[in-house]
């Protein structure tokens, strides 16, 4: 079977690079046949890519060992689930799985466009079929799953064996989050390559209207949304994984992933002032190739070695090409991009600095510098190291999570403060008259629970430190923009209840159904509010660190007593794990029971801690069991209390709700309800005023 | 109600907590990094029970608060020992400096890229005719009709 991959590989390579060169030839001697062979030809490398990640899986169902990478990322008990997850766990084949999706958005986008766009299909079938074609070159040459294990022997020849087990998926990526978390996380890095390509066939062919933009916003969309999931379910299974309470390091793999992120949230923006005004044309073609790029950079970071990571994939050869590929697509964006700046006039003009254009180009400002803060701060270990002693550098300098939170925690706040702002602004020129209508109520609610968390339960948010001082100001803000979108949903509804007679409940879900963008962006907005909630809570966690007891010890936390139940060993094939069982009690009454693990996997030797939640609305209780004492007799804990963690989780799931809603179709109104909505708009608007 | 109950016990427990003395070891902790090369970050991040690195450093770093010592006093003492690499953010000194500034040093050149394209864009738009009273009247009317019946945004 590994032949067969190797050979779907080698046919892929062929084939994607048949498609790049039939797309280009046929675009320059105007042959549709020979485009449209470019065309087949793209769809044909997804099914050799498929054939190849097939086999891939295959290999790892069956245990072969006699490859190399199965060898060394499974192992014989692990669980079939596993195995198949086992795919994206070794740098070989992640890659091959990133290339794969890839392809498949490649089939996906050479389907459903080809009518659509036919003018701009064959530069967009080059360009995503050139990108998989060096990801096909990498599976190749480079590093390649089926490569048989074995040693090189004096004489050249290759000594070939099979061992009799694998060395085991690495315990940390034994967890259900990771059968989920890297396909999405994948699937939003590699959808934002199908934007860029449409941005770059745009500019080659300088059809630069508003036709590679609407083909697109979708598209990114989605990617933004895969990304934004990926990013949850990777800081959910950090928390309930790597046992140190938290759920964002700032690890360059984190980081990683939300540079493009933040890029496609400014896009996602921006893209807007395009679609109604016409303006930030140049501005949309940077963000889509900055977001493309920035995915790819993120790859680079993560498997050249480059960056230290609790993530990174051994240091291999990979990262000379990334980063050539990288220099490549970009000079060639630019290039383009600067010779086809006449054709990127703005049709309007800006009338007003108070206007919801200019709040976007203040939101991506915000979001940038948040993206730059993370890549400076991510990079600067390599530049300090790199920089002449006489300059001050020549020794690397580590930069972890308290430097991130110090740049990037007020900017964020800042952003949060804009999310509230924006929406609420006209187009074109807000008036002072709208501006106090719509921010009055919003702004007391906010400075109202400002105030209240000073006055009544006595928050100081100025003694301690800085962590105390950011969560105060978050909550106030997040405040305000909660009060700020639920005013304009109940404003809409209102409206929308008294001309049809529904009730407001109807209302509501039929008002976000006809206007799906809008108000599916509100919901992504409280979303963002309920994600600062949660993470307003981290400057109040506490922990209690290398607590020994034995069976019917006690030790308490804040209103929490714990008392060990039972220890005891369980032992199956993958593993041995030694099991405590904890009473929790709040105020003398029981409320849990908490059942962390310590495990020690027998194929890596490798051991983890599985790590026991109660998870509350108010607070997490979150109990680790390190392992045994020197003598054995009692078991060592770790404990933590997390406020208000629970609202991240919320939070991920309202955002990526919003995301879906905002990605449907509006629902058409009957022309009798459109005429009887807008007639209660209009008076709704009288009264108003 | 439930919701609001629970939203309201929730930031009345973010505030309580925030009354608690600081604690100087978990703070300090934060400003050092394992060096065991487990990359899980800071002093109080690493969760190997008997790390090689943390342990002794966590109980090196107790002893220096019990004598009394100053933090700065502590960071020296940690960096003259292990090097600059152990402190977990870049000290504000010299070149490691531009570390802290580069990113609001780059937020303020954009606010004046954004600001310049803002004006710009203003002078160029021709002058609009003074509004009337009926302009001024209708005005916010206009803005909220705009705001409603905009297909998308």
């Amino acid at each position: 079977m590994a032949q067969v991959g190797q050979f779907a590989l080698a046919l892929a390579f062929v084939v994607s690079a048949y498609s790049v060169i039939a797309s280009l030839i046929g675009i320059r001697i105007k042959n549709d046949k020979i485009i449209a062979s470019g065309k087949h030809a793209a769809i044909a490398t997804f099914l050799c890519i498929t054939m190849a990640i097939g086999a891939l899986g295959y290999l790892f169902v069956v245990s072969d060992f006699s490859v190399a990478y199965i060898a060394g990322h499974s192992n014989r008990d692990l669980p079939l689930y596993y195995k198949i997850a086992s795919i994206w766990g070794g740098q070989e084949g992640s890659l091959l799985f990133w290339g794969w999706l890839l392809t498949v958005y490649s089939a996906l986008v050479v389907a459903q466009n080809w009518k659509k766009h036919s003018s701009l299909m064959p530069y967009v079938t080059a360009i995503l079929m050139g990108t998989s074609l060096f990801f096909t070159a990498m599976h190749l040459f480079v590093v390649n799953p089926f490569h048989l294990g074995g040693v090189v022997l004096a004489d050249g020849t290759q000594n070939l064996w099979t061992r009799p087990d694998g060395a085991g998926l690495n315990p940390l990526l034994q967890d259900w989050m990771m059968v989920i978390h890297p396909p999405m996380l994948y699937l939003g890095f590699v959808g934002f390559a199908v934007p860029f390509a449409f941005a770059m066939a745009a500019l080659l062919t300088k059809q630069l209207g508003d036709t590679w933009i609407r083909s697109t916003r979708r598209w990114t969309m989605v990617a933004w949304f895969f990304l934004g999931t990926g990013i949850m379910l990777g800081g959910n299974w950090a928390y309930h994984e790597l046992g140190w309470g938290g759920f964002w390091a700032w690890d360059p793999v984190e980081n990683a992933s939300l540079m493009p992120w933040l890029i496609g949230t400014a896009f996602l923006h921006s893209v807007m002032v395009q679609e109604k005004k016409g303006m930030l044309k140049v501005w949309n073609i940077v963000l889509v190739t900055m977001a493309y790029i920035m995915s790819i950079v993120g790859t680079w970071l993560t498997r050249s070695g480059i960056v230290n990571s609790v993530h990174a994939f051994a240091q291999s050869p990979v990262g000379a090409y990334f980063l050539a590929f990288i220099i490549m697509a970009l000079s060639a964006a630019l290039y383009l991009l600067v010779d086809r700046l006449p054709y990127l006039k703005s049709d309007n003009e800006m009338e007003s600095v108070v206007s919801r254009e200019s709040s976007f180009l203040f939101n991506n400002l915000i979001l940038l510098a948040c993206c730059f803060a993370v890549f400076w701060g991510t990079m600067f270990p390599v530049i300090s190291e790199n920089m002449p002693k006489w300059l001050g550098g020549g020794e690397r300098i580590t930069v972890e999570a308290p430097f991130f939170n110090k740049v990037n925690v007020p900017i964020a706040i800042f952003l949060l403060f804009l999310t509230g702002v924006g929406p609420l602004l006209a187009w074109r020129k807000a008036s002072t008259n709208s501006l106090k209508r719509n921010f009055l109520i919003p702004a007391v609610f906010g400075l109202g629970m400002g105030g209240f968390l000073l006055v009544w339960p006595g928050l100081r948010p100025w003694p301690i430190g800085s962590g105390e001082f950011y969560s105060w100001l978050a909550l106030m803000m997040a405040t305000f923009v909660a009060v700020t979108i639920f005013r304009e949903f109940y404003k809409g509804a209102r409206a929308r209840a008294k001309g049809t007679g529904e009730n407001f409940v109807e209302a509501v879900m039929n008002l976000t159904l006809r206007n799906t963008r809008r108000y599916g962006g509100y919901i992504v907005h409280f979303g963002f509010v309920l994600l600062f909630l949660g993470w307003s809570g981290q400057a109040f966690k506490v922990d209690m660190a290398g607590i020994e007891a034995g069976i019917g010890d006690t030790f308490s936390l804040h209103q929490y007593v714990f008392r060990v139940d039972d220890l005891a060993v369980e032992d199956n094939p993958n593993y041995t794990a030694s099991q405590a069982k904890v009473a929790v009690f709040e105020n003398g009454r029981q409320v849990a029971i908490m059942k962390p693990e310590h495990r020690e996997y027998k194929a890596s030797n490798q051991p983890t801690s599985e790590v026991s939640l109660r998870s509350t609305a108010r607070e997490d209780l979150y109990l680790v069991f390190q392992g045994g004492n020197t003598d054995g007799s009692k078991a060592i804990f770790q404990l933590y209390l997390n406020p208000l963690v629970a609202w991240v989780w919320v939070g991920g799931i309202v955002l990526g709700l919003g995301t879906l809603i905002a990605l449907l179709p509006n629902k058409k109104p009957t022309p009798r309800k459109q005429r009887a909505i807008q007639s209660e708009e209009a008076k709704e608007v009288e009264v108003s005023s | 109600m439930k919701f609001l109950r629970r939203a309201l016990l929730a930031i009345l427990l973010v505030s309580t907590l925030g009354l608690g003395a600081p604690d100087r070891f978990k703070d300090l902790s934060d400003k050092f990094i394992c060096l065991c090369g487990c990359n899980m970050g800071t002093l109080n991040m690493c969760v190997m029970i008997h790390c090689g690195h943390a342990v002794p450093m966590r109980a090196e770093l107790k002893e220096l608060i019990d004598d009394g010592k100053s933090d700065e006093a502590i960071s020296a003492s940690f960096v003259d020992k292990y090097g600059k690499g152990v402190l977990s953010a870049p000290p504000m000194s010299g070149f490691n400096l531009s570390a802290w500034l580069m990113p609001f040093a780059a937020l303020a050149f954009g606010l004046l890229v954004v600001i310049y394209v803002v004006r710009n864009w203003k002078a160029h738009t021709p002058e609009t005719q003074t509004p009337g009273p009926f302009d001024v009247k209708y005005q916010s009317q206009v803005e909220e009709e705009l705001k409603k019946f905009t297909p998308e945004d």
